[in-house]
């Protein structure tokens, strides 16, 4: 009894519940809870008064076009339909939106509105004819579509007949890329024509990565279609996407290649054109395989920029282990350090700074100075401004030390402290390079602070760094250059600092100068500099002046002439000859030569009174040069005649050195 | 009894279930938590597709100046900037009223920033209000905080004279003089209202609300002495007009032709500029009476009309020739940019050159070479070394191998083994082996390794070191 009795209260508590149960449930059902609500959508109507030819039209378009459900698609292409500013970007954007959310619908539209006409000239060359197809807001539909599910654009579409169908078929392989070379094959296999391109190919809009992608996923599917289509475009990304997969067997298969070569080739500049396809083991093969030259040196250096574009760190390390030589490996790290160097100076600097210091200077894609050899002695020239050079310099890179002179310089104008940490690890044989850019802005701005720094780093060192230059915007007047002259330590920076300040002063007292470059320039350099302000501002005082010190530098006397004798020919030309002979009057008559383009016989009479046989022969050449340029001279029969006897008349020239000239002028003023 | 009993637990049950309060509220539910998340997904994927769509309705340009203009961040617009590289005014604009403060502090502290967007950034800023500019910007003792300090002062002139003015005077002599010819050149905007006179005693008035002066009208007397004061107004004195004048064609007979040297500059300038206005008079005068410096810049102005197309290169020719009996000088260069050409190459060309005068020959043939070395580099070497002596064929010869060997060392390499002994096969090897090692320095080394000892090969060999 008692266990019925618990048996009866169980179950009645188990209807009891049941019943709650069910009538909560069934008043939640009678009084759902409101709706969320749904995101505004924006107006419309503002279409109707946009000119969609402005960006900020388009944007708001745009907006409208992701917050619109289908019905407001509609609506928007109904308005856009009856605009005579569509074009090919405002259907696109449309479609888009609308075959994610109602393709069938969109389609129809696009069906219903085939006649619609608007300008999209890149797209017309792959519509084929538009009059046998269903018009062109039917091929952007269906680009859109088949960019999204291109199996239902394409049932939607029919056979490959249609002119859409290379339309579906430029969509449909980014989608997926197998079933869109199915429908590639359709259309080729179909026997329809495909509208071609300017060049003539029918298949240019086909992309290399979309026949990488295919070699992914089928390589031997990728090897028939790149042998289908142009083995020539495509064979390179079928390697490149097969080696993705299964490298062994790609590597396999371009061993076999008649052209492997040029295969490589190919290969490497798709990994130049893009840092995201470098593939070390394709990269490895590329370097032992194409063959020495500066195309090959180019294109390496373009990898790696590239790369470092991605990932400056891997390209830095790639370079260590790919490129044993130093000098190449020195001047590929500049390249990346280069390829940073905009966006992130800091490591740009810890990049190049890893570098040996006995490789700053390397710059590859520099041609070299042209060496001649005359009877055994070998001289170099200066490099001709031609073509070759301009390229190479202009597509090269910077040598390291050069990119270094350029980020120390962004960061003394930021960090003047770390800056300085960065000099002071600078070798001092390399300061010319890659500290002079900071150091010339230090200088402008703390002079005896960089005058004092330099001189404890160089010391006596004489390294050609041209230190002078290097004060050239120091703002320091002419009590301030005279107290640091006298307080800098003795050594090249102090001569240096002093010869450039004596030039500063020349221009207000330069007998005053003349003395301060005396007393601590410690070098001809600074008189002869003194000179040469003087003989600009004021010729006559400063020639006259020269002729009275005999202590002057015979480089002095270039200047001064120089400038006297195209203000003060005769008095210069006086004062010259009165010269004794030696260093000063062969300077003095050499650049009178160069200076005051004298008829042949006068500079020849000149050039044959200068006793350095090697100064002499340069003035006599430059005579002659000219003369063979002047065609009045050179076809007058009297230059030669004339030139001759100058030479014949020259007390200082030996007589085998007189045959030479006679010779020369034979050559080069021949009898007409 | 039992039943009914029964029936009554499942009513009550049933009445009970009914009065419980639903789950969700029926009206005004309170936010939940939970809902934030969610909507910002919404939101970041909406922000997603408009940013998808608008790839396909606008194209790059108008992308990077909607993304600059709709920038609503300091951080997004500077990022924008940065990463296109380019500004304009009315960003510089947006900048300082977001915070022109927070942006220069970001310029002087990058090494790698733009030096003139912070300059615009500083004019602008202290040209809406100076004090708060030169203020922040005095805080600053970076180089850069200088340059920056500089364009501050130049944009506060219009409006804050007095402020600059104290501002300079308090500055270093060393700071007046570094900067002096950055800020005496500078032009400014001043309200109309504003009385004195530019110093220049020239203004143009642009619109209605402003004038046009250069900078320093009330600002010479802070400077620290009299040599500085000068130099202000040497400034001055060489600044442009503010209204530009034109000036009057002089006629090529106001040029004294005979006398006319390689010094001077402003005359051979005027002289190009005649051949532009009045080509037949002024070539008839030069040709007539002009010295050789006359006569070869008219030349070398002339030769830049040289036809780029290969086809109209004859006729080019033809009237080089025309031109060089008129003036009687050669062209001491070949016609040719380095970047837009012509690239005179080929037999035909190096047949017209041939043909010339040795001083003609001479100046052209390395260049020529080296231009032609690049598609024929056999031929054009060949055709150097047959040009007579004098007409520079030895250097014409080596520049075309260092062409040949940087571009295609093994091919140059065998070209100068063919060669016969001598100067000529010597320079070769060195120029051959020093251009290689350009661009493979041990393939270089090798070949150098596998020539007979010679001086020739040692001094290659220390070329390449």
């Amino acid at each position: 009894m008692t266990t019925q009795c618990v048996k009866l209260g169980v179950i009645r508590c188990a209807l009891f519940s049941a019943a709650v149960l069910t009538a909560w449930t069934l008043k939640q059902a009678a009084h759902p809870p409101a709706a969320a609500p749904a995101p505004p959508q924006p107006l419309v109507a503002p279409l109707l008064l946009a000119d969609l030819t402005d960006p900020i039209s388009r944007v708001a378009l745009a907006q409208a076009l992701v917050a619109a459900d289908a019905p407001r698609l509609r609506e928007i292409a109904e308005i856009l339909s009856d605009r005579s500013d569509q074009d090919l970007r405002v259907w696109r954007g449309l479609f888009q939106c609308w075959m994610k959310a109602e393709p069938k619908e969109a389609w129809g539209f696009a069906l219903q509105h085939a006649t619609a006409d608007f300008p999209a000239a890149d797209f017309d060359a792959y519509l084929g004819d538009p009059a046998r197809g269903h018009g062109k807001l039917c091929a952007v539909a269906i680009e859109q579509w088949g960019a999204l599910d291109p199996r239902a654009a394409r049932a939607a579409l029919g056979g490959p007949a249609a002119p859409e169908f290379l339309v579906l078929v430029r969509a449909a392989i980014p989608c997926d890329v197998e079933y869109g070379f199915r429908l590639l094959d359709e259309l080729l296999t179909s026997g329809v024509l495909m509208p071609k391109e300017p060049n003539g190919d029918a298949l240019q809009w086909l992309k290399h990565d979309w026949v990488a992608a295919l070699a992914r996923k089928k390589p031997e599917l990728a090897l028939d279609w790149a042998r289908r289509l142009d083995p020539e475009r495509f064979l390179a990304p079928l390697l490149q996407g097969w080696a993705d997969c299964d490298w062994p067997a790609a590597r396999s298969w371009l061993e076999q290649q008649p052209n492997r070569t040029h295969l490589l080739d190919q290969t490497a500049q798709l990994m130049a054109a893009d840092g995201h396809d470098y593939r070390p083991y394709l990269f490895d093969v590329v370097l032992a395989a194409l063959p020495p030259g500066s195309d090959k040196a180019q294109l390496v250096l373009q990898i790696f920029e590239s790369l470092a574009g991605v990932d400056a760190g891997l390209a830095v390390r790639e370079c260590a282990r790919c490129l044993p030589d130093p000098a190449t490996r020195a001047e590929t790290i500049g390249k990346i350090a280069q390829a940073v160097a905009y966006t992130h100076p800091r490591q740009a600097w810890e990049i190049v700074n890893q570098l040996d210091p006995a490789m700053m200077n390397i710059s590859h894609g520099d041609i070299p100075k042209t060496q001649i050899i005359d009877h055994g002695d070998a001289k170099e020239l200066d490099p001709l401004p031609g073509r070759q050079q301009w390229l190479t310099l202009s597509s090269g890179p910077l040598a390291p030390a050069k990119l270094k002179s350029a980020l120390l310089r962004q960061i003394m104008m930021t960090d003047k402290s770390q800056a300085l940490a960065y000099l002071a690890q600078c070798p001092t044989e390399q300061l010319g390079v890659i500290g002079r850019d900071a150091i010339e802005i230090w200088t402008s701005h703390d002079p005896e602070e960089a005058a004092n720094w330099l001189a404890d780093k160089i010391g006596t060192h004489h390294n050609n760094l041209d230190l002078e230059q290097w004060f050239a915007d120091a703002p320091l007047d002419a009590r301030a250059m005279r107290t640091l002259a006298e307080t800098l330590p003795e050594g090249t920076v102090r001569d240096a600092f002093a010869a450039w300040s004596a030039a500063q002063l020349a221009s207000n007292n330069p007998t005053a100068a003349l003395e301060f470059a005396r007393l601590h320039a410690g070098a001809g350099d600074a008189v002869a500099q003194v000179y040469q302000v003087w003989s600009g501002l004021d010729p006559q005082a400063a020639i006259q002046h020269l002729a009275a010190d005999p202590a002057a530098p015979p480089a002095a006397w270039r200047s001064v002439v120089e400038n006297a004798y195209l203000k003060l020919p005769e008095a210069t030309n006086r004062l010259v000859e009165a010269l004794p002979a030696g260093a000063a009057r062969d300077t003095a008559l050499v650049a009178m030569v160069t200076t005051a383009v004298p008829t042949p016989q006068t500079g020849a009479r000149w050039a044959c009174d200068i006793g350095d046989t090697s100064s002499r022969h340069a003035a006599l050449d430059t005579i002659l040069t000219q003369a063979g340029r002047d065609l009045r001279l050179a076809r007058d029969a009297a230059t030669a005649t004339t030139l001759g006897d100058v030479i014949d008349a020259a007390d200082l020239m030996p007589d085998a050195e007189k045959q030479r000239w006679h010779e020369r002028i034979e050559q080069e003023l021949p009898p007409p | 009894m039992k039943h009914a009993l029964t029936s009554l637990v499942v009513v009550s049950g049933f009445c009970a279930g009914w009065l419980l309060p639903p789950l969700r509220p029926q009206t005004s539910p309170p936010p939940r938590p939970a809902a934030a998340p969610a909507s910002k997904l919404a939101e970041h994927a909406r922000h997603a597709r408009t940013r998808q769509l608008l790839a396909l309705l606008l194209d790059e340009p108008e992308r990077a100046a909607f993304r600059r203009k709709s920038a609503r961040s300091l951080a997004g617009l500077l990022g924008v900037i940065r990463h296109s590289g380019q500004f304009s005014q009315p960003d510089v604009e947006r900048i300082v009223a977001m915070d022109p403060a927070t942006a220069l502090e970001q310029l002087l502290s990058a090494p790698g920033a733009s030096t003139q967007l912070g300059e615009s950034i500083a004019l602008e800023w202290a040209s809406r209000d100076p004090d708060g500019a030169i203020g922040f910007l005095l805080e600053k003792p970076s180089y850069r905080g200088e340059d920056f300090l500089c364009q501050a002062l130049i944009g506060a002139c219009g409006s804050n004279p007095q402020l600059v003015a104290e501002t300079i005077r308090k500055q270093s002599r060393r700071w007046q003089e570094r900067n002096l010819e950055t800020l005496f050149a500078s032009k400014i905007s001043i309200p109309t209202a504003a009385e004195p006179a530019a110093p220049s005693g020239e203004s143009d008035t642009d619109n209605s609300t402003f004038r046009s002066a250069w900078f320093g009208e009330d600002i010479l007397n802070c400077l620290a002495d009299e040599p500085l004061r000068d130099k202000a107004r040497a400034c001055w004195n060489n600044n442009p007009p503010l209204r530009p004048i034109t000036a009057k064609a002089e006629p090529v007979a106001a040029l004294e032709l005979a006398e006319l040297s390689a010094q001077d500059y402003g005359a051979a300038s005027r002289l190009r500029e005649l051949l532009r206005s009045h080509p037949d008079e002024t070539l008839a005068a030069v040709a007539e009476k002009g010295s050789y410096q006359a006569r070869a810049t008219l030349m070398m102005q002339s030769i830049q009309d040289f036809p780029i197309a290969q086809e109209a290169w004859p006729e080019g020719f033809k009237r080089l020739e025309d031109l060089m009996a008129k003036l009687e000088v050669i062209p001491i260069h070949q016609p040719g940019h380095p970047e837009t050409g012509p690239f005179l190459q080929g037999s035909a060309a190096a047949d017209w050159i041939a043909s010339q005068p040795l001083a003609l020959q001479r100046a052209w043939s390395p260049a020529f070479t080296e231009t032609w070395a690049q598609s024929e580099p056999a031929l054009a070497i060949n055709w150097a070394r047959e040009l007579p002596p004098g007409a520079a064929g030895n250097e014409a010869t080596q520049r075309g191998l260092i062409v040949w060997a940087h571009a295609k060392p093994l091919e140059a390499a065998a070209y100068v083994a063919d060669l016969p002994p001598g100067d000529l096969r010597d320079a070769a090897i060195s120029n051959t082996a020093a251009a290689w090692a350009g661009v493979d320095r041990a393939g270089a080394a090798a070949w150098l390794a596998q020539l007979p000892d010679s001086p020739a090969k040692a001094r290659a060999i220390e070329r390449v070191k």
